[in-house]
């Protein structure tokens, strides 16, 4: 009975969803006196969505195998709170979550006071647009992926949710991640409603807040992302240029460009067509993200699920949706004024940056859809390995890091004449500081490194200064800080990524009961292996000494679990970590004569690669819940 | 120097840049590009010579062999027509098992065999690598 109510909801939805396109867009009145009916509509769609989603969960906590989703997804065994996640664990469900927080977006687009009597049209129409979108996913999804489809005869007892999902991190990774995602609807929509309606450079500043609070979840879902796959997928990377990870990557990119590129439009008046253009591939890279992980077509180690027909589906919504908003693009955008740039005003660098960003995501989708097309053409199978990522994108990354430091300390229409002075001091400060660092600290390793250590240091120490370039007033501060932040986070991961890549060690051993091996100026000692049980598994766990110059500095104990005899073990590493280092184990098979296998990494400033987005997501924090309103208050 | 001149300049430096960014990408695309075959492939002779390679194939049961206390794991990948032994020195995936469909990375030394630098199993023990069949159709087929 309950997953039928469910299933009429969604019916619900569908049919609200088309109704708030319909009526918002336009087709029943062409004034905006239907607003209320539309904003009405949009709430109960997202309601509808969400009670459909408690149905599902209840039928999961209540463990009702008769739903084929729910035999597919959890047992009587699973811990209620993973219940819970399973939701979200495969296809149908993640989905469905995906649609309604997208419809959760259009609610608060609804319900928002940012507009005033100019662009109460806007409004009207961007929510229409949110409207389309929904309604097309739940089409989507009542047509190829139906939740709530029933099994019968159905079985005593369901499969279990893979058991690499049973995470805590894991749990809240894909939420996270898909409010990025679908949070770049909002972007979208507006500029297409701007494109419809008023077609000036009025909808960025408000879609810079939206924009920037998308940008906020798909940092922290990325982050978390690299979190999960460095302690739980067994081998300690934290960044593999899966297809998967490229997806979220290749968006946030772009969004990462479109916030920049709202502030000029907003505060200059300038690139409002290259700011719609962003708005619209930020999203189209979002439903293309949708497509390579929930098509199956690419070799990934993300595919749970795969579906050609559903893969079709996707492509041809992302067609219509895309295709349609460039046409409208093309036909309907108008060009900002023309004016003659200044090459160092702070204009023409946060023009220059977004373009490399932009080049940097154009990289990343050639080699994530290459093997794809070279398949769809049957010249043979292919992959491009991670050495093609890690070299190409250094070719838009390093002159941006550059330019992100000339940026902070340029002014708008003009270059600075004050700019060559601060700038002085601050290359030097990173030259010395990142000197120090790639050949004091740690050894000279190679050019790149070193190059990459400077520019880190350059990019924060430029962070740095605007707050204390300013004499200290708090109202001066506290407008300068989102970037400020953003850019220090945007430092300390590079600082991270630099070193853990140039100066981490990892190799595999095979060590015997009671003997040693050196990991750089680490010891490990593999001190035993015992069998011990879990809530819900059966482990074999090393207990492995790690000391440093003869003193003991932790014992860890990586694991092997059985969740269920019938599948694969998997393997729960050993970690001891701080700011400066990671120490990592992971168990390997038993190899005979008391001997075992070992997966050992040293990773110097490894939790910097965290530290960082963690400080960006701040940033952003701080931008929409004190910049704004502090700054009006005191205006 | 005139404003013409300047922008020239600027013209050419930008073309420059582009060109020699553009060669060193497709370089290294084309470098880096890693070609999927399948055993009878390989033994067709269509591998990439002195170049890494994929090979997928299933597992060969009773096939996989390690001396005591060895990091080197020996086994055969096959596709039902052609096999090959393939050794590897490290850990094995977690789903790696006889029977399995994995993909392996590597290259043919002068004997014939894949050496091979990385295994890939899939978070799946249904997976089946591109092109391969199940091991009970295999065995219709030799």
């Amino acid at each position: 009975m309950i997953p039928e109510i469910g299933q009429i909801l969604l019916i619900v939805a569908l049919a609200s969803s088309l109704l708030q396109f319909c009526i918002g867009i336009g087709f029943y009145q062409k004034s905006i006196t239907h607003s209320g009916i539309v904003y009405n509509l949009s709430a109960v769609h997202s309601s509808a969505l969400l009670v459909a989603i408690v149905c599902l969960g209840y039928s999961f906590l209540i463990d009702d195998f008769s739903v084929l989703y729910i035999a597919l997804n959890s047992n009587t065994n699973l811990p209620n709170i993973y219940k819970i996640a399973a939701i979200w664990g495969a296809h149908e469900g993640s989905l469905l979550l995906w649609i309604f927080l997208l419809s959760l977006w259009g609610v608060l687009l609804s319900f928002s006071r940012k507009f005033n009597d100019q662009t109460k049209t806007l409004k009207l129409r961007s929510v229409a647009i949110m409207g389309l979108v929904s309604f097309c996913f739940i089409l989507f999804i009542l047509y190829t992926s139906n939740p709530f489809e029933r099994l019968f005869p159905f079985p005593e007892q369901g499969r279990s949710l893979n058991p690499l999902l049973q995470d805590p991190a894991l749990a809240i990774h894909p939420p996270i991640l898909y409010a990025g995602y679908v949070g770049l609807a909002v972007p979208f929509s507006l500029a297409i409603a701007s494109l419809i309606t008023i077609n000036d450079h009025q909808w960025a500043g408000i879609a810079r807040v939206w924009c920037i609070t998308a940008w906020l979840f798909l940092t922290g879902g990325i982050a978390l992302g690299s979190w999960w796959a460095y302690y739980e997928l067994g081998w300690g990377g934290w960044w593999f240029w899966d297809p998967v990870e490229n997806a979220s990557l290749m968006p946030w990119l772009v969004a990462t460009a479109l916030v920049h590129s709202l502030v000029v439009t907003e505060k200059q008046k300038l690139f409002n067509g290259f700011s719609v253009l962003l708005a619209i591939i930020a999203f189209s890279l979002s439903l293309l993200g949708t497509f390579l992980v929930r098509s199956g077509v690419l070799i990934s180690v993300h595919s749970f699920a795969s579906d050609p027909e559903r893969g079709m589906f996707i492509l041809a919504l992302i067609g219509v949706l895309t295709g349609g908003a460039l046409i409208l693009y093309a036909l309907r955008v108008k060009k900002g004024e023309k004016r003659s740039l200044e090459i160092l005003s702070r204009e023409s660098l946060l023009l220059l940056n977004n373009v490399f960003l932009c080049s940097a995501a154009a990289l990343i989708l050639i080699g994530t859809l290459y093997p794809l097309i070279i398949e769809l053409l049957n010249a043979g199978k292919i992959s491009v390995g991670p050495p093609y990522f890690n070299f190409v994108i250094l070719f838009p990354f390093l002159p941006l890091v550059f330019f992100i430091g000339l940026g902070v300390f340029s002014t708008w229409n003009s270059t600075s004449r004050n700019m060559m002075s601060s700038i002085k001091w601050v290359l030097a400060l990173s030259l010395i500081a990142g000197l120090v660092t790639a050949l004091i600290v740690f050894d000279y390793s190679s050019l790149l490194t070193t190059i990459g250590i400077i520019l880190a240091f350059w990019t924060l120490i430029s962070g740095l200064s605007p707050i204390f370039r300013k004499t200290f007033i708090f109202r001066d501060i506290i407008k300068v800080l989102p970037m400020s932040l953003a850019h220090i986070g945007l430092g300390l991961t590079i600082l991270g990524v630099t070193v853990t890549s140039s100066y981490g060690i990892t190799f595999d051993e095979s060590l015997r009961l009671g003997q040693s091996t050196k990991v750089g100026d680490y010891v490990f000692k593999l001190v035993e292996v015992n069998d011990s049980k879990g809530p819900n598994y059966d482990a074999r766990t090393a207990t492995v000494e790690i000391s440093l110059d003869g003193e003991e500095i932790a014992i860890i104990y990586p694991e092997k679990r059985i969740y269920d005899k019938n599948s694969p073990s998997m393997t729960e590493a050993g970690i001891e970590s701080n700011l400066r280092r990671d120490l990592f184990v992971a168990l390997g098979e038993e190899l005979g004569g008391n001997s075992w296998s070992l997966h050992l990494q040293y990773k110097p400033l490894l939790r910097l690669i965290w530290l960082g987005p963690f400080i960006m997501i701040l940033g952003g924090l701080v931008r929409i819940y004190l910049t704004k309103p502090l700054t009006r208050v005191m205006s | 120097m005139l404003p013409r001149h300047q922008r020239f300049i600027g013209l050419i430096a930008i073309v420059i840049g582009v060109a020699l960014a553009s060669f060193f990408i497709l370089n290294s695309f084309q470098k880096n590009l890693l070609y999927y075959l399948t055993p009878i492939q390989v033994e067709l002779g269509e591998a990439p010579v002195n170049k890494e390679f994929r090979m997928g194939g299933l597992v060969l049961p009773d096939s996989f062999n390690r001396e005591e206390g060895s990091l080197i794991a020996e086994f055969t990948l096959t596709d039902g027509e052609a096999a090959f032994k393939v050794f590897y020195s490290g850990i094995l995936p977690d789903l790696f098992r006889e029977g399995q469909g994995i993909i392996v990375k590597g290259r043919l030394d002068e004997r014939g065999y894949f050496i091979a630098s990385e295994v890939l199993a899939k978070h799946d023990e249904n997976y089946m690598p591109p092109n391969i069949k199940p091991l009970e159709q295999m065995k219709e087929g030799l």
